[in-house]
């Protein structure tokens, strides 16, 4: 469904802060999967979701999405079938404007250039039964401004954003990375019910060892730009955090204890 | 004395409150803070003034000083945009070729329009007709007060259709607005070009109001749009889109009457104008932090 073909990036090149980071990578993800994604700091997570996303353009190699080369297009342009979630939950949402407001947008995704009213009685009623779906309390502050709430409802809106209008891929960057444990479990409890309700395909970076192995169908690990572990099924669910821990020491051929502790 | 004092206050500041709305659209909705301002303000007061003395109808000459404003804008937006020039210069560079542009369409740095016929002219004969009971030395009050209700009006309404909504959004969290499928750059590009429009809008009417077309009268402008922006900040906040436009108007008042109360005082004369509007700008920039200062020590701090 989604084809990454022989990606190669690299960042400031011909300067002393040269950085490649993929260097031929490949990766086919098929319809319906459900993915996790570790691997240690500057692996090359984040960049890999950038590339799919259109935010970073790459340097060689070709992108398919249902059989279609998006290589070329612009992010913008690619909004229309993936959605995304960012760590920062800044990011995903616009702070001065409203719940109803931000969502109005993702509710018109890929067509928002139009001179129709944001908002009506009906898509109001629309938001309200998601918001309530989820069980924050939201739906009772559609006209809030989005920068008076908490950083887990901010989350869980903007996750109700990028799946309102169902994307084709579901792109998740350490989206409960910022959250308390506590409102990590709710927003993750969300993403699995969203994703398996709408059934979406999903890659999710993740640096919560007990979530990639417990969330999604497939996991992937990854170092300095390569994709060293790739299991799936029964193999996934067989998986222990110790041995993950084990692969990671193998891959890295030393032991990070800085790693260890963070992973941990 | 006061009451005319009064009264060409708040004419000039509805006036120039479209102008303002203008800078309030680049600067608070699109937080983009354009300079071409000073260059399509005067552009609209050349198009209209140059059209009007070559006979075409002093309706006609506005609309096309809307259309003029908002070709200037959508060339700022180019530069910034499709060029990837800086916003600051890319304005500069705009409203700088805008003054040999309107020395141009004038052909000379001032024209006169005392004997021509102005959209006040007009409107003069048709109450004189129509409702020969009101006083005409309100007139320009009540055109203005209709004209400024009702482009705020527009702008509030334009604010919540979804491109409205996405133009927000493209000041807020860009990031975000792209990720919801919307072109940043077309949206940019839009903002500027309405903008622009409107502050080309009030170029003309003031040329028309005060009688003539200076190549000189952009001058500051931007200062004082910022000015009645700030203004309307500090006076209604930003609790919605309606009470923070009606802030920019009423801000956009009290400075043209703080300005003409100080010259009437004999305070300062009128070549002191510009360096006054400067020194408004500051207080109001810096009297929220001062009250914030205020409320921090008399008031500890929540996080202590």
């Amino acid at each position: 469904m989604l084809v990454l073909e022989n990606i190669s990036k690299t960042f400031n090149a011909g300067t002393p802060n040269e950085n490649r980071v993929f260097d031929g990578l490949s990766l086919e993800v098929n319809e319906g999967d459900f993915i996790t994604v570790i691997g240690s700091n500057g692996a090359g997570k984040s960049t890999l979701l950038n590339i799919i996303a259109g935010v970073i353009p790459v340097d060689g190699g070709k992108i398919y999405l249902d059989g279609k080369n998006i290589t070329n297009l612009p992010e913008y342009k690619r909004a229309a079938f993936i959605g995304r979630v960012f760590q920062d939950p800044m990011l995903g949402t616009s702070p001065s404007m409203t719940v109803e407001e931000n969502l109005s947008l993702a509710y018109s995704r890929a067509c928002n250039i139009s001179l129709r009213w944001g908002l009506t009685a009906k898509k109001r009623q629309i938001f309200k039964r998601y918001l309530s779906n989820i069980s924050l309390g939201l739906e009772e502050r559609l006209a809030e401004k989005v920068k008076s709430l908490s950083g887990g409802q901010r989350q869980a809106l903007t996750l109700i954003m990028a799946t309102m209008k169902k994307p084709r891929i579901l792109l998740l960057d350490e989206h409960t990375g910022a959250l308390d444990p506590k409102t990590a479990i709710i927003v993750n409890d969300l993403t699995e019910r969203i994703v398996k309700e709408e059934k979406i395909t999903t890659i999710m970076v993740t640096h919560n060892l007990e979530d990639a192995i417990r969330m999604g169908n497939r996991l992937l690990m990854m170092h300095h730009g390569k994709i060293v572990l790739d299991i799936r099924g029964k193999e996934k669910a067989a998986m222990t955090i110790e041995r993950l821990l084990k692969k990671f020491e193998e891959v890295q051929g030393e032991k990070f204890a800085e790693d260890r502790m963070m992973l941990a | 004395m006061w009451q005319n004092m009064l009264l060409k206050s708040v004419e000039q500041g509805l006036v120039f409150g479209i102008m303002a709305l203008g800078v309030y659209i680049t600067l608070k909705i699109l937080n983009f803070a354009d300079l071409t301002v000073d260059g399509s303000f005067p552009l609209g007061a050349a198009v209209a003034a140059s059209l009007i003395i070559s006979g075409h109808s002093p309706f006609t000459a506005t609309a096309a000083a809307i259309l003029a404003g908002a070709l200037a804008g959508l060339i700022t937006g180019i530069l910034n945009t499709g060029a990837k020039i800086s916003e600051l210069l890319s304005g500069i560079l705009t409203m700088t070729s805008l003054y040999s542009i309107n020395l141009r369409i004038m052909g000379r740095p001032n024209i006169p329009l005392l004997n021509e016929p102005t959209i006040f002219t007009s409107l003069q004969e048709f109450v004189k007709v129509q409702f020969p009971v009101f006083p005409l030395e309100y007139i320009y009050l009540v055109t203005f007060l209709l004209f400024a209700g009702a482009i705020e009006l527009m702008l509030v309404l334009f604010l919540k259709t979804q491109l409205g909504l996405s133009l927000r959004a493209t000041g807020d969290n860009p990031q975000m607005i792209r990720s919801q499928g919307v072109n940043t750059n077309v949206t940019k590009i839009i903002g500027l070009c309405i903008s622009n429009a409107l502050i080309a809008l009030s170029g003309a009417i003031v040329a028309q109001y005060q009688g003539f077309a200076d190549v000189g009268m952009g001058i500051g402008t931007i200062i004082a749009g910022l000015a009645s922006v700030i203004i309307g900040d500090a006076l209604l906040g930003e609790r919605s889109i309606l009470t923070s436009t009606l802030g920019v108007i009423l801000g956009s008042i009290l400075y043209r009457f703080s300005i003409s109360l100080v010259l009437s005082f004999r305070l300062a004369q009128a070549s002191d104008l510009k360096l006054l509007t400067a020194v408004v700008v500051v207080i109001a920039l810096t009297i929220p932090r001062f009250k914030n200062f205020m409320r921090g020590s008399i008031i500890p701090s929540e996080r202590g």
